[in-house]
């Protein structure tokens, strides 16, 4: 049952989730220590009607030399844990070594998205990908910066015009659908800048992509 | 004539010649604090609009364009009209008491920073009712959407203008301030004593010091291309991206510039309400110099990981980001440990200093989360960025000023605030800022500055909560607002130091005039209150005097001066420490700001000319004023103790040139930048004369040889070989003005015209030239003043502080030249 979820995630959301789970882990206990630490001082050592308050301690001034290092060993090693997990999950970001990518263009523009494939057809808010082959998405824009996102797939990169930046994913479900939004403001339409993405099997694509006056990627 | 009518004229008339003309640091301070209050109000009401169009999908209370604007200058005023020059009045108002210092170092000058600051705020509200509204491509601003093609109108360039004015008043203030902290400290308060407040408005100072002209060099640039059509950010050779560097070099430290104030008062209330002493102060102190300053200006690229840099780029700076959060651990940590063992006491300002130490525990951690480039690719541009920032920016930074504004409300009023109304302000602040932000941790697929978002994408509940808990947090004001009020309306008379604090703040009356320290040196008593051990507690019910004596003549007026903490009203007999100046340049640069921003008109352009004719009208009377002694409070107080007053002088001079150095810095690099993105440059030689731009770069060199000469005649107590050295700098800056306008002239006429709209490097050069330029005009300006005074005999051997300070600045002008030259002639 597992394996069969799993092999439905698509990658990058599980890289992407993991490290999320990670961070989440050390970040609630880091914040639970903390505040907890806070509000125990808070009540431990509030002042109580009727307690003498004549003679106060104002207590120390040195530094405990011995605190600050430990602090900062826990602190640095949980960081450095966490680091080494986002180092470990730049595939996310870096496609992976495919015998057979699909390369397909994108050019944000206010306020749509356009695709340009590979053989040369350009279609307008729509994009359809094969199941379970690496897509990778070259992005540009031919006006403001826009930043390309597929929510669900937890992708996205910026849009720049003269400038080529690029992604990838892999969708393993044909017949589900994405939406395509832009994450940085481009003006009066960036909320309604969207697209749909559709996942197909490879033989529906191929189909689809001859009948639109092409041959299959390559 | 009516006694009655004509009395009241004349209070009306000396409360308005107070407030307008004042360079007294304590109405200064008042006047940021209720100005800063005023603006907050104003990004309030915007930030209920967005809130309340967002509560239902598909709303259309707002239209794009509107939703737009209101998202820009929301964050736009909250953050540079708001939260920092509240900061600056608490700075204004305090860090001088704090240090027993009289005033700030230059007055005057603190004067003109808050009428610039206003200034550009006004004109940045302006904005709104402009044809074709505000700006509206976010409080980044991000290129090329802030560009004349995508932002037309004047209300865009009304707001960068207004940005460029506060620059320059955050700019001047850095100087001032530290300047002050730097040489106005009293005899025994030194570097170990001086409280925490101070410390940390003095690494404010030094991040704006540093970040801010970056902003000033974006938005000149940005106005260039806006106004004269040059293409800096417009061009598709990476014009985008040198924006976000510009904006983000700035952008970082100016997260810190906004929390350190917060520290600082944070650290102030911690250990009095705790009755302790601040745990692990030079822990904090130390890591914040170290590591907090220097480092702030090396992880900008956090806030660009998905712009399209390279990996290793990603991961240097994703390592900075995480470094950076080193130093806060140990400060929460040592804020947290202050409180052990102590009798702590929940009153208002304590609460407040609490909430905002937790609130900042949130806001810190999930930075943790941003800076790993990974998590950060679904964040980036979502409303996880947006709750992380306001629980720094809002929960830390501004619940720590509230704090500020409650701890010192008795100080500034005399009168004590209403104590249960204080914590029902708290609780329901806390409540609604935890409903308003929290449930935006949870809206990772949401892109911020959404107009609107349809019903499907499943974002209404957690938009409706915080919805919610935007009105309760803003009702919650009504708290604060009601205790200003009423405090200094009918508040009970507070005890002189309420809270038992040490610092020395608390040892000066409560008074709305100026007082004299009774000393020569204008420094508040040497008694050395604070020099025992425990900085002991100090005799609580003497206060109300000053340590000093409050009878002696005011901040170094000399006798005859006004009665030291005299009664209200008596204003008008401070005359010396008034001037108009200040507040006539504001006037200025508002209206040559109009000009510019309407110069699609025919009326733009002789508004801009009445501009600039008030400026050099305010100009020349500030130069009369000095020549004449009229505003005769020393600008450096206390400058006979113990330094020359020249030394001081040349630091402040240093330090301005500091920010000199960063502003053309900035441009220079944007240079660079641009010739590595451009794939074409001109050849050398093949626009630009090269003999020409080197006898040019001569005549100015000699001119810097004709400053030394100058310099060095005055030392000698020689005017004559002064006035000839200041006559032939005049006329070298004079020759080189005319051989630069001569160049240009043929440029522009050349069979291709090479005119600012002739692409790139056209754009670059005539940006930089004409910038350095205008350096060289104002050091004509500067010197035709010296020549005057020289003629006076104002000069001696003993006072010729102006003449060392401008051959410094002329030196840099020249230096400067001797990097643009060959960056623009010869490579
Ligand atoms: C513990 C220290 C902190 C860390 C590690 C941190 C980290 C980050 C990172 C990595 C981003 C970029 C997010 C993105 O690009 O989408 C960010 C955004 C931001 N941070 Fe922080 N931060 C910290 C403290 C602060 C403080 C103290 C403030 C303000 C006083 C602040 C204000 C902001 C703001 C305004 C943004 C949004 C920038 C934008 O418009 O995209 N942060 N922070
Ligand atoms: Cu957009
Ligand atoms: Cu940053």
């Amino acid at each position: 049952m597992l394996g069969v979820y799993l092999a439905t995630v698509p990658p990058t959301v599980g890289i992407w989730s993991s490290l999320f789970n990670l961070y989440n882990v050390f970040g609630a206990i880091a914040a639970i220590l903390v505040i907890s630490y806070l509000v125990y001082n808070v009540v431990k050592y509030r002042r109580r009607e009727g307690h003498d308050e004549a003679v106060e301690e104002r207590g120390e001034e040195k530094v405990n030399w011995r605190k600050v290092l430990f602090t900062l060993a826990i602190t640095s090693s949980v960081l450095f844990v966490v680091e080494l997990q986002t180092f470990n999950s730049v595939p996310l970001i870096v496609p992976p070594q495919s015998s057979d990518p699909l390369n397909i263009g994108v050019v944000g523009h206010q306020w749509s998205w356009t695709f340009v494939y590979p053989n040369g057809d350009r279609l307008v808010g729509n994009l359809t990908v094969p199941a379970g082959r690496v897509v990778i998405l070259n992005i540009t824009s031919t006006d403001v910066t826009h930043s390309f996102a597929i929510t669900g797939l937890d992708v996205a990169v910026d849009a720049n015009a003269g400038r080529y930046n690029s992604l990838w994913f892999t969708a393993p479900d044909a017949g589900s659908t994405y939406t395509i939004r832009c994450k940085e403001l481009c003006g009066v339409g960036h909320a309604f800048m969207t697209a749909k993405m559709t996942v197909v099997d490879q033989a529906t694509f191929n189909a689809w992509i001859q009948s639109t006056g092409g041959k299959p990627g390559s | 004539m009516d006694p009655i009518n004509g009395g009241q004229a004349r209070i009306m008339n000396s409360w308005l010649r107070r407030w307008l003309f004042t360079t007294y640091h304590k109405d200064i301070g008042l006047l940021y604090f209720v100005t800063s209050l005023w603006f907050g109000f104003i990004g309030s009401i915007l930030a209920l609009l967005i809130r309340t169009q967002l509560s239902v999908p598909g709303n259309t209370l707002l239209s794009p364009g509107s939703y737009d604007q209101a998202v820009t200058m929301h964050g736009l005023i909250m953050i540079l009209w708001f939260l920092s020059p509240l900061a600056i009045g608490l700075a204004n108002y305090f860090v001088p008491t704090q240090i027993g210092a009289a005033d700030l170092a230059l007055p005057r000058l603190n004067a003109l920073g808050y009428w610039l600051y206003l200034a550009g705020g006004l004109m940045a509200a302006l904005g709104f009712f402009m044809p074709g509204g505000n700006a509206n491509s976010g409080w980044t601003s991000y290129a090329p959407l802030s560009s004349a093609q995508y932002s037309p109108g004047p209300g865009p360039t009304f707001a960068f203008a207004g940005l460029i004015l506060l620059a320059v008043s955050i700019t001047l203030g850095s100087v001032n301030f530290l300047l002050t902290i730097a040489y106005l400290r009293a005899p025994g308060m030194t570097f170990s004593k001086m409280p925490m407040f101070t410390w940390f408005i003095a690494f404010t100072m030094l991040q704006m010091l540093l970040a801010f002209p970056t902003l000033i060099s974006a938005l000149l640039m940005l106005m260039a291309d806006r106004v004269i059509g040059t293409f800096y950010f417009t061009s598709s050779s990476g014009g985008a991206l040198l924006w976000d560097q510009l904006f983000w070099f700035f952008g970082h430290p100016e997260v810190y510039v906004v929390l350190l104030p917060a520290f600082g008062v944070v650290a102030e209330i911690l250990p009095v309400f705790s009755g302790r002493h601040l745990a692990e102060r030079k822990v904090i102190l130390g890591a914040t110099a170290l590591i907090v300053v220097p480092l702030s200006y090396l992880v900008w690229t956090h806030h660009m990981f998905i712009t399209g840099i390279n990996l290793s780029t990603q991961e240097v700076y994703s390592v900075s980001t995480l470094i950076i959060s080193l130093p806060f651990d140990l400060i929460i940590l040592a804020f947290i440990g202050t409180m052990t063992r102590g009798r702590i006491s929940l009153k208002t300002p304590m609460l407040f200093a609490i909430g905002s130490i937790l609130l900042f525990i949130i806001g810190g951690i999930t930075g943790v989360f941003l800076s790993s480039f990974v998590l950060d690719v679904v964040f980036r541009g979502t409303y996880y960025v947006v709750a992380h920032f306001h629980y720094v920016m809002v929960g830390a930074a501004i619940f720590g000023l509230i704090g500020g504004i409650y701890y010192w409300l008795p100080k500034m009023t005399g009168r004590m605030y209403n104590e249960r109304v204080g914590k029902v302000h708290f609780v329901l602040s806390f409540i609604g800022f935890n409903l308003l932000y929290f449930p935006m941790f949870f809206l990772i697929d949401m892109p911020r500055r959404y107009s609107t978002y349809p019903a499907d994408a499943g974002w209404t509940g957690l938009n409706q909560l915080a919805t919610v808990g935007a009105f309760i947090f803003a009702l919650a004001q009504i708290g604060l607002v009601y205790n200003l009020v009423s405090t200094v309306r009918s508040g009970p008379i507070a005890p002189p130091n309420p809270w038992g604090a040490e610092t020395l703040e608390w040892t000066s009356p409560v008074s709305e005039q100026p007082v004299s320290t009774g000393r020569d040196d204008n420094r508040m008593g040497g008694s050395g209150l604070w020099d025992s051990p425990l900085r002991a507690v100090l005799p609580i019910g003497t206060p109300h005097q000053n340590i000093g004596s409050s009878t002696g003549p005011i901040l170094g007026m000399g006798a005859g001066g006004m009665p030291g903490g005299g009664t209200k009203g008596d204003y008008a007999h401070g005359a010396e420490h008034q001037s108009s100046r200040p507040v006539s340049l504001g006037l200025a640069a508002v209206v040559s700001v109009l000009g510019i921003g309407l110069l699609q008109y025919w009326y733009g352009l002789p508004v801009l000319f009445l501009g600039g004719a008030i400026l050099a009208w305010t100009l020349v009377g500030w130069a009369r004023d000095d020549l004449h002694g009229r505003f005769s409070i020393d600008e450096l107080l206390g400058q006979r103790w113990p330094f020359h007053e020249t030394v001081k002088l040349k630091l402040g001079m240093w330090i301005f040139l500091t920010t000199e150095v960063v502003v053309f810095g900035s441009i220079l690099g944007s240079y660079l930048f641009i010739r590595s993105q451009v794939p074409y440059w001109p050849a050398p030689g093949s626009i630009h004369d090269i003999p020409l731009g080197l006898t040019n770069t001569l005549v100015l060199l000699t001119s810097s040889l004709t400053v030394v000469v100058a310099v060095h005649a005055i030392r000698e107590g020689n005017q004559r070989l002064l006035l000839a050295g200041l006559c032939s700098t005049f006329i070298l800056g004079a020759v080189f003005m005319g051989i630069k306008g001569s160049e240009w002239y043929q440029l522009f006429h050349l069979e291709n015209a090479f005119n600012f709209t002739a692409g790139l490097p056209a754009s670059v050069y005539y940006f930089t030239t004409g910038l350095h330029g205008a350096h060289v005009l104002a050091g004509m300006l500067v010197t035709l003043y010296l020549i005057k005074r020289t003629l006076n005999g104002g000069f001696s051997k003993e006072n010729h502080f102006a003449v060392e300070n401008f051959g410094l600045y002329w030196h840099f002008v020249d230096i400067l030249w001797v990097f643009i030259f060959p960056l623009f002639y010869l490579i």
